[in-house]
């Protein structure tokens, strides 16, 4: 479904990159995590997944195409919520749903069923016809999050998506990526929060400084940890002081 | 301490407002391209001057050979009085459309009177380098003709004037918006209210100046009405004196001028810093927020889904309209006045249609309004040439719109054969097509993305200004057929219709170019700008 081949990125010739070697494959109706720490790279690597960002070197392939040798085909596939979303803040988000759907082309009977639905879902029914520049933060990423979905994508790239997030916002969103991962569509978001990775991933990927430290289910990291690691929390903090080479 | 915080303010003010650093500072990678922008700079910087100036000093010229010295600076001073005026109005506007970064600073541990002081400070600044521009040439033609000695002396009072004297039009604009935003603020969609308004006073404005100002060929009237205002305008009045006055007396007059703009100044400071704040804070409040949800759920290609997108984002915003929408709202004013002025004939305006649809901006800004979303187009699996095409039809629309609601009352206002009105206004439709892709070329090429204002994207944008010169260059060809007619024995159908073929041309040109682009541009991702 998403597939990385040795993804490197530098946005500086002589600098050390961002994202190094970076080799990483996701299944069908997989979540999977992304976490590290702050400037690890997760960013980096996601918008280069998006086409926002040209690797440096290695190829990302979705859903078996390349996303620089067939953009659109990948663009249409996946739906993304950004890490701070911008959209258009002149335009109320009704219409902003609606122009993500005309991009998508979505019909209009799946469109309406979807934004009644989301809408109802994340509490924004009351504030679509609204200007997208009156919102909070929180409700920017909650429509950020409905324009997403709306044309039910088999590829969900999220961004630290409970960032500003309220707990029931953040809830629906936990439930809603179980409902996609059900209907198979792949989940991949990144976080910090590493609760709602354990609890909610299939897989995880810890991120360092551009180079991935560990990949697999939450039990099989527990599992290569040493003695006395028994939550993520401990084998993160563990990678993180440098006993990375144990989960490879 | 405090008024230390004041001058990093004003510092910061300026700069952002001349936004000469940034501009060098964006190529700063490699000396040899901040060498060729700054000359490619010069060399707009220069071809614009030619085009404003060389009109305007040729005026001036015959102007000081047909009046007496007094009626000369009159007329000259009114002009200046217009001019500061309107480019106040617009500038008085932007600086209350926009609030970001007063939200930005608000929260600093800044004197709230020093940040609208600051603002203040650059209005007038701005208000000061546009009366520079009309007076000086005035006192420098009419220096030039003087035969004996004096002449610096004349330059310096007019330089000296020209600094004091925008205090008085500009604090008009200044209190003429600041009563247009605190209309608009009790409408319930009030930024509406404020593009509507604000055209209403700048319609009015422009009129009302135009008329008192024209320099008909015969004059009387223009002149009379000058002379009266200047009686009535203290700076007109004051500044007159000083400059005819050859004795000592003059300085006097130079000290009074001063000490009552000083008071001007002074007045404006006080008001404007307890409504500033105020009318702002009521604008930004709320956003007029409709109860009903339009549920309109009608599918439409990407393509209309970026021309509706382009027509509500320009629309909506103030900034936005006034300076995409200029010429929209000033070309059925202007087509009325200057049909009723002693030059009107159908050449002079065909001419001028092209110069009005020639600073529409809608097209050389369209990828720069995006800002910081532009990310949307790069990441959602729009193809380019569907998102290029929404955008060059919105600009299209713009100015065909502006073109005709010139070219229409204006042609028809001084009896042209209706025929060749058709002809024209198929020239203006071509042209149209013609602006709009290259000024999406324009901006295409280097957008500017960054930006926390919306003002910066459109008046402060460099695309902006190299759009609107290419467009002037672009109406130049076209309207060679008319100066050939002119000279030689063409007949006019001929003329018209060759104009129209160059247009039909450029506009070919413009689209081919155009596709190759969006084609080429495909996926592209947006590395240099992040
Ligand atoms: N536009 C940029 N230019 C240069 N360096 C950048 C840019 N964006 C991010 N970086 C660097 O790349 C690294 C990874 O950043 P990012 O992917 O945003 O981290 P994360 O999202 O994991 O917090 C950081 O060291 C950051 O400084
Ligand atoms: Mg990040």
């Amino acid at each position: 479904m998403l597939e990385l081949v040795s993804v490197t990125k530098r946005y500086d010739i002589r600098s050390v990159p961002a994202v190094f070697d970076l080799n990483l494959k996701v299944d069908s109706g997989e979540i999977f995590g992304f976490i590290g720490p702050n400037g690890a790279g997760k960013t980096t690597t996601i918008k280069m997944m998006t086409g926002l960002l040209e690797p440096t070197e290695g190829n990302i392939m979705i859903c078996g195409n390349d996303i620089r040798r067939e953009p659109l085909k990948c663009k249409s596939a996946f739906g993304y919520v950004p890490d701070s979303p911008e959209i258009y803040e002149r335009l109320t988000g009704i219409e902003y749903l609606n122009f993500i759907a005309d991009v998508f082309g979505v019909g209009s009977s799946d469109r309406k069923q979807r934004i009644e639905k989301y809408a109802e879902m994340f509490e924004m029914t009351g504030v679509l016809g609204s200007q997208v520049r009156s919102y909070s933060k929180g409700m920017k990423q909650k429509l950020a999050i409905v324009g997403s979905l709306i044309h039910s994508p088999s590829l969900w790239i999220l961004d630290e998506p409970m960032m500003g997030l309220d707990p029931m916002a953040s809830h629906a969103l936990k439930e809603e990526m179980r409902e996609q991962s059900g209907n198979g569509c792949t989940v991949f978001f990144s976080t910090h929060v590493l609760e709602v990775a354990e609890k909610l991933c299939d897989r995880v990927g810890i991120i360092q400084n551009g180079m991935l430290a560990a990949v697999g289910t939450v039990d099989e990291l527990k599992s290569k940890a040493s003695a006395g690691e028994s939550s993520l929390e401990d084998i993160f903090i563990g990678i993180m002081h440098g006993e990375g080479n144990a989960y490879v | 301490m405090l008024t230390c915080k004041f001058s990093v303010l004003l510092k910061f003010k300026l700069k952002y407002k001349l936004n000469i650093s940034r501009r060098l500072a964006a190529p700063a990678g490699s000396f040899r391209a901040a060498g060729a922008l700054l000359l490619t700079a010069l060399l707009i910087a220069a071809a614009l001057l030619l085009c404003i100036f060389v009109p305007y000093v040729i005026l001036l010229i015959h102007l000081a050979g047909t009046y007496t010295e007094r009626e000369y600076f009159s007329l000259l001073l009114t002009f200046a009085n217009a001019a500061v005026f309107i480019l106040s109005l617009l500038s008085a506007y932007s600086l209350f459309s926009s609030g970001r970064e007063r939200e930005f600073l608000i929260p600093l541990p800044i004197k709230k009177r020093y940040i609208f002081a600051s603002e203040y400070v650059t209005y007038y600044f701005g208000a000061v380098m546009s009366s520079l521009l009309f007076t000086v040439p005035g006192a420098a033609v009419y220096a030039a003709g003087m035969a004996e000695k004096g002449a610096p002396v004349l330059i310096l009072k007019a330089v000296l004037g020209c600094i004091i004297f925008p205090a008085l039009p500009s604090a008009a604009a200044f209190v003429m918006i600041s009563v247009v935003f605190a209309a608009s603020a009790r409408f319930r969609h009030r930024e509406t209210a404020a593009v509507i308004l604000g055209a209403a006073v700048l319609i009015c404005a422009v009129l009302l100046r135009v008329n008192i100002g024209s320099f008909n060929a015969d004059g009387g009237p223009a002149v009379r009405i000058s002379e009266s205002l200047s009686r009535i305008l203290f700076n007109s009045y004051f500044m007159l004196r000083a400059i005819m006055i050859r004795s000592l007396r003059a300085w006097l007059y130079m000290l009074y001028f001063t000490l009552s703009s000083a008071a001007v100044c002074a007045a404006v400071y006080f008001y404007g810093g307890a409504v500033y704040d105020r009318i702002l804070g009521k604008m930004k409040s709320a956003v007029s927020a409709r109860e009903k949800t339009d549920k309109d759920y009608r599918q439409r290609s990407p393509a209309r889904a970026f021309c509706i997108k382009e027509f509500k984002t320009v629309l909506r915003s103030p900034a936005f309209a006034l300076n995409c929408c200029i010429g929209v709202i000033l070309a059925p004013v202007l087509a009325v006045t200057a049909s009723r002025s002693g030059l009107a004939s159908d050449i002079p305006g065909i001419i001028m249609c092209l110069v009005i649809m020639s600073a529409n901006m809608t097209a050389s800004t369209s990828i720069s309004r995006e800002g910081r979303s532009f990310g949307m187009c790069v990441y959602m699996p729009v193809r380019s040439a569907d998102h290029i095409k929404g955008r060059a039809a919105a600009a299209f629309v713009f100015n065909a719109l502006s073109g005709a609601l010139f070219i229409f009352p204006y042609e028809i206002l001084i009896k042209l054969n209706f025929l060749y009105i058709i002809y024209e206004f198929l020239t203006v439709i071509a042209a149209s097509l013609t602006f709009a892709c290259f000024g999406l070329l324009i901006d295409l090429k280097k957008p500017k993305l960054i930006w926390d204002r919306e003002t910066e994207a459109v008046k402060q944008n460099f695309n902006a200004v190299l759009g609107m010169i290419v467009s002037i260059m672009i109406s130049l060809v076209i309207v060679i057929p008319f100066f050939v007619g002119m000279a030689g024995h063409v007949s006019k159908t001929f003329m018209y219709l060759c104009s129209f073929a160059e247009a039909a041309a450029a506009a070919a040109v413009g689209v081919m170019l155009l596709r190759n682009k969006a084609c080429s541009r495909e996926g592209n991702s947006i590395d240099g700008n992040s």
